[in-house]
């Protein structure tokens, strides 16, 4: 023991100073009173005589005082009857604001703020005292929803605000000469009801402080005590054996030829993601208390094999191997300016109520991320083709599904989905392709949550059935790849999405610059497709078209609220600018719907989280651009993969929230971490023989240094 | 490791990173203020609003006189927007911006909309554009919602100062107000048939972003800084291209 602790000192040494330093972080974080109570009242707007409960009235008499509430609601959101109500309560008149909901049915423009009164909004969110008004659209009665710093308070509130209402109208009707009795009587329905509403929120925000604070702390000192600027040379000099592995026979081999279990789990975790719609798939379904998806439960199983094996130090071929990569970084950059957005802004967050949104988004990021780093640890760079193959198998069964989806109105993932053992699905029906929105347009996704999810996931595996054209060695391969290319571009645009188009032009583009000459000769057979693809469905192709050719494109209410949101969010933006409002934090009803993935992050995470957000698919053009040139074909191809991936991913991410919804990140995150598991390594066992830096060795190479050796793998030519 | 290799890259090129601290120091006091003819003035990064509100009433008032029913009401919700419109009139709107001594060209004012115009009107001065984002602070915006169901305007005004935005919502207010009375005389109309504009309280200006200059300062010292470090590592990379280049161009002498 005494041992262990001497050979481990530096690092004990930082694990307790770390632990020091978010402690005290921690604690500060939380100092003050975090308490935030909530009460509720209701006010019956009534006639000043007989009230309208115990006479006969006619409809236009209800409408007339539902009116008045209305009015009344909106009225308590301004400074004169806010200072008669902060009065009544005995609060500083400076400390209280009020906002009044629409509760009528209007179009949603009406509902959603735009810069300047979000700005004002954003005012009004921070005072200590806050009323929410909402009038009932059919009957003449007012709900107030109070919040203060206690329970007391809240309570108080909620009852002064129709006494300081009334206080106010009684001055008016002085002031105008108006009989008092014949004022509409405010009603109270009761007296007002409450509780905390964040019990738990000194140890969200203290946890959320410990983890990054420590989190930091550690990589701080570590990086300043291991140097790693100086490191290099001192590893060069030691000429370390590699050591060899334990696995023999058909262990040893690469997936699908093997027993290990880690990449099997992998592969049923990329089936999940593309067959089921696993966010919508609860454990005991709908009515269970607890909200435990399909997601949430295989991920962690899987985390804990990939940790078991990790744990295990099984040696080469069997234990998981790190290795620091710029798109690891780019995503540790990413989650650290996640995780400072609500630790920085987390008392605000906690006054808003958006603190427990938050801290439940953050863990959704950790979880695509950990879908990066368990794929790129785990997977052999030897296993990444067959992944991709296996990739496209499962795109080209989900395209066919949604063109049947398409065809015949029926979702099969859904209708499938829905008998999956103890998990049920909740919030999806299977008839949904019937159903149209706001443009007409059918509602198809597939096993994803949206269209333009499922294009995004269509996209990204569209790469490697054009490059499966390429290097087709005989008939049956070539036209099987081309097959799956028009599969995959018919169910693209069988969504309907405008998106359909862009997508997969971005893929195209990116291939066409990458790889000029052998897409030239594919010339005839992109025709032969684009020709095959009007004959099957025009009406698809049409749909998707028309979208952009019709006199008002630029002007559909899906483009205009989406330029909108680019104003919108200013006041958001500048009054957060580094770190943002807090990940997850914006969000409807209180905030616009913003579809995209460049002003989500941008004022969520600040412009440091943009950026650093933008490097994880700029990380990965970067490492796999290199490449895409290398003698190899299999990593060539690997690598062209993984720059269409990312391009298209920026280019999506401008059209819709990819992060919001799991199907697109998850897809996204898995297929970077076979270009990284395929790419990133600087192994030196493993180095070029020619030395040429960002020159990464061919597979075979790979293959020949692997330290697992198996009688079937001398005998099976490499494919 | 590639990190730990360009970090000591930069190790060796101790000027390059020297430079680069000057040029983010440079770049964070750019950011922050403006050199120009007039010598150094400060950026306008700040954000500031005010709001206010407007009751469309008559004279007996619909707050307090149930004898004003829901069709009474319905007429003043359809007046609110007409006077919404009305501030947003070329004339209001000179008004307006000379009341609060800013200048008219300057002056943005977005109408209310309504059920029947739900967006913003094609080539409208207002018309939203993707590079809003990046816009800095110095615009004078005032933005009027008249509510679908009330007969209320509510007004919001942006400005870089919180005294230039309380005078917008304020000057809004009353520059309606004349145009109302100086309707009302034109046509003779009697006092009991007068529109009457309930102002709820005068509008206090507030900055919602204090401190931004401060943010501002720092994101382009730590932007400029690695942009400026990754520069210097790419220059010292071509450089030491070029000299490997020409050594070896020398040893086989072309």
């Amino acid at each position: 023991m005494l041992g262990f602790v001497k050979r481990r000192r530096s690092l004990l040494a930082l694990l307790v100073v770390s632990t020091l330093v978010a402690a005290i972080a921690a604690k500060l974080n939380t100092s003050g009173n975090l308490v935030v109570a909530g009460a509720t009242s209701h006010v019956l707007v009534d006639d000043p005589g007989l009230s309208i409960v115990d006479r006969t009235a006619l409809p236009q008499d209800l409408q007339t005082l539902q009116a008045r509430a209305e009015l009344y609601g909106r009225l308590m959101t301004t400074k004169p009857v806010l200072d008669a109500i902060a009065k009544r309560a005995g609060i500083p008149a400076d400390q209280i604001s009020g906002v009044a909901d629409i509760t009528g049915n209007v179009p949603i423009q009406f509902s959603e703020a735009g810069s300047e009164e979000h700005a004002s909004q954003l005012v009004a969110s921070n005072a200590a005292y806050r009323l929410e008004l909402q009038a009932d659209p059919s009957e003449p009665i007012l709900s107030v929803y109070a919040e203060a710093p206690s329970l007391h308070q809240a309570l108080r509130l909620a009852n002064s605000a129709p006494m300081g209402l009334h206080d106010y109208l009684r001055a008016l009707a002085a002031r105008q000469r108006f009989p008092p009795h014949e004022l509409p009587q405010l009603r109270p329905l009761g007296s007002a009801r409450g509780g905390i509403t964040n019990s738990s929120a000194r140890i969200e925000i203290a946890g959320m402080t410990f983890i990054t604070a420590f989190a930091l702390a550690f990589i701080g000192l570590f990086l300043l005590i291991r140097r790693p600027w100086k490191r290099r040379e001192a590893e060069d000099q030691t000429g370390r054996p590699a050591p060899r592995s334990r696995l023999t026979e058909r262990a040893a081999g690469d997936w699908p030829r093997t027993t290990r279990v880690l990449p099997w789990s992998i592969a049923g975790l990329i089936a999940m993601f593309w067959l089921t719609p696993f966010d919508q798939l609860q454990l005991g379904g709908a009515s269970a208390p607890i909200n435990i998806t399909l997601d949430r439960v295989v991920l962690p199983i899987i985390a804990v094999i990939w940790l078991i094996a990790f744990a295990a130090k099984a040696g080469p071929g069997v234990a998981p191997r790190l290795r620091i990569t710029p798109v690891h970084v780019a995503m540790g950059i990413y989650l650290v300016c996640a995780f400072l957005s609500v630790v920085l802004d987390a008392h605000y967050l906690n006054h808003t109520g958006e603190l427990a949104i938050s801290v439940k988004k953050v863990p959704l990021l950790v979880s695509y991320m950990s879908v990066f780093v368990i794929v790129a640890s785990s997977v052999r760079r030897s296993e990444v083709p067959a992944f991709l193959t296996y990739t496209l198998i499962l795109a080209v069964i989900v395209a066919i599904g949604v063109i049947y989806q398409y065809r015949s109105n029926t979702d099969v993932f859904t209708s499938l989905a829905g008998s999956l053992g103890p998990f049920k699905l909740v919030g999806l029906d299977p008839t949904n392709a019937s159903v149209l929105d706001s443009l007409g347009r059918r509602w198809i996704a597939g096993p994803a949550d949206y269209g333009v999810e499922l294009v995004l996931m269509l996209s990204i595996a569209l790469p490697i059935a054009v490059l499966g054209i390429l290097k087709s060695k005989t008939r049956r391969q070539y036209l099987l790849h081309g097959i799956a290319v028009v599969v995959l571009l018919y169910a693209m645009f069988a969504t309907g999405r405008k998106s359909a188009l862009v997508a997969p032009a971005v893929v195209f583009l990116t291939m066409v610059y990458l790889r000029r000459r052998q897409l030239l000769t594919l010339a005839p057979l992109g025709l032969v497709i684009v020709v095959i693809a009007i004959a099957i469905s025009p009406a698809s192709l049409r749909n998707v078209f028309s979208q952009y050719a019709a006199p008002n494109a630029s002007h559909v209410a899906t483009v205009d609220s989406r330029v909108a949101n680019y104003d919108a969010v200013r006041p958001d933006l500048w009054s957060h600018l580094l770190f943002g409002r807090g990940q997850g934090s914006y969000a409807p009803p209180t905030d616009r719907i913003v579809d995209s993935d460049i002003i989500l992050p941008l004022v969520e995470t600040g412009v440091l989280g943009l950026v650093a957000f933008l490097m994880i698919p700029v990380s990965v053009i970067l490492i796999a651009r290199k490449a895409t040139n290398n003698p190899d074909p299999k990593l060539a191809e690997v690598a062209v993969c993984g720059v269409s991936a990312a391009v298209c991913f920026i280019a999506v991410a401008t059209l819709y929230s990819v992060m919001s919804l799991p199907h697109g990140p998850d897809v996204f995150m898995y297929v970077v971490g076979l270009v990284v598991a395929a790419l990133g390594a600087e192994d030196k066992a493993l180095a070029n023989p020619r030395g040429k830096r960002g020159e990464v060795p061919a597979l075979h190479v790979v293959r020949a240094h692997r330290p697992v050796r198996t009688a079937r793998e001398h005998a099976v030519p490499i494919r | 490791m590639g990190l730990g290799i360009r970090l000591r890259k930069l190790w060796h090129l101790k000027l390059g990173v020297l430079i680069s601290l000057v040029v983010a120091l440079l770049a964070a006091f750019l950011s922050v203020y403006n050199v120009g003819p007039g010598g150094v003035t400060p950026r306008s990064l700040a954000m500031a609003t005010a709001s206010a509100h407007v009751v469309v009433d008559t004279p007996k008032s619909i707050m307090t006189d149930l004898r004003q029913d829901i069709y009474s009401i319905d007429s003043l919700v359809n007046r609110a927007v007409v006077l919404g419109n009305v501030i947003a009139s070329s004339s209001v709107e000179e008004k307006i911006a000379q009341e609060a001594h800013i200048p008219g060209t300057l002056l943005r004012i977005q109408a209310p909309l309504t059920a029947q115009q739900s967006a913003l009107p094609v080539n409208s001065q207002n018309q939203r554009q993707i590079t809003d984002i990046i816009k800095l602070n110095d615009q004078y915006r005032i933005q009027i919602n008249a509510n679908p169901t009330v007969p209320m305007l509510d007004i919001y005004a942006q400005a870089p100062t919180a005294t230039s935005a309380a005078a917008l919502a304020n000057a809004a207010v009353d520059q309606l107000k004349a145009y109302v009375a100086n309707v009302a005389t034109r046509q003779g109309t009697p006092p009991k048939d007068q529109t009457r504009l309930v102002q709820l309280g005068r509008a206090t200006g507030i900055v919602i972003n204090p401190g931004v200059q401060y943010q501002v300062a720092v994101l382009a010292f730590i932007l400029t800084f690695l942009a400026s470090c990754a520069t210097v590592v790419f220059v010292a990379r071509v450089r030491a291209g070029w000299r490997v280049a020409s050594l070896s161009g020398s040893a086989t002498g072309t």
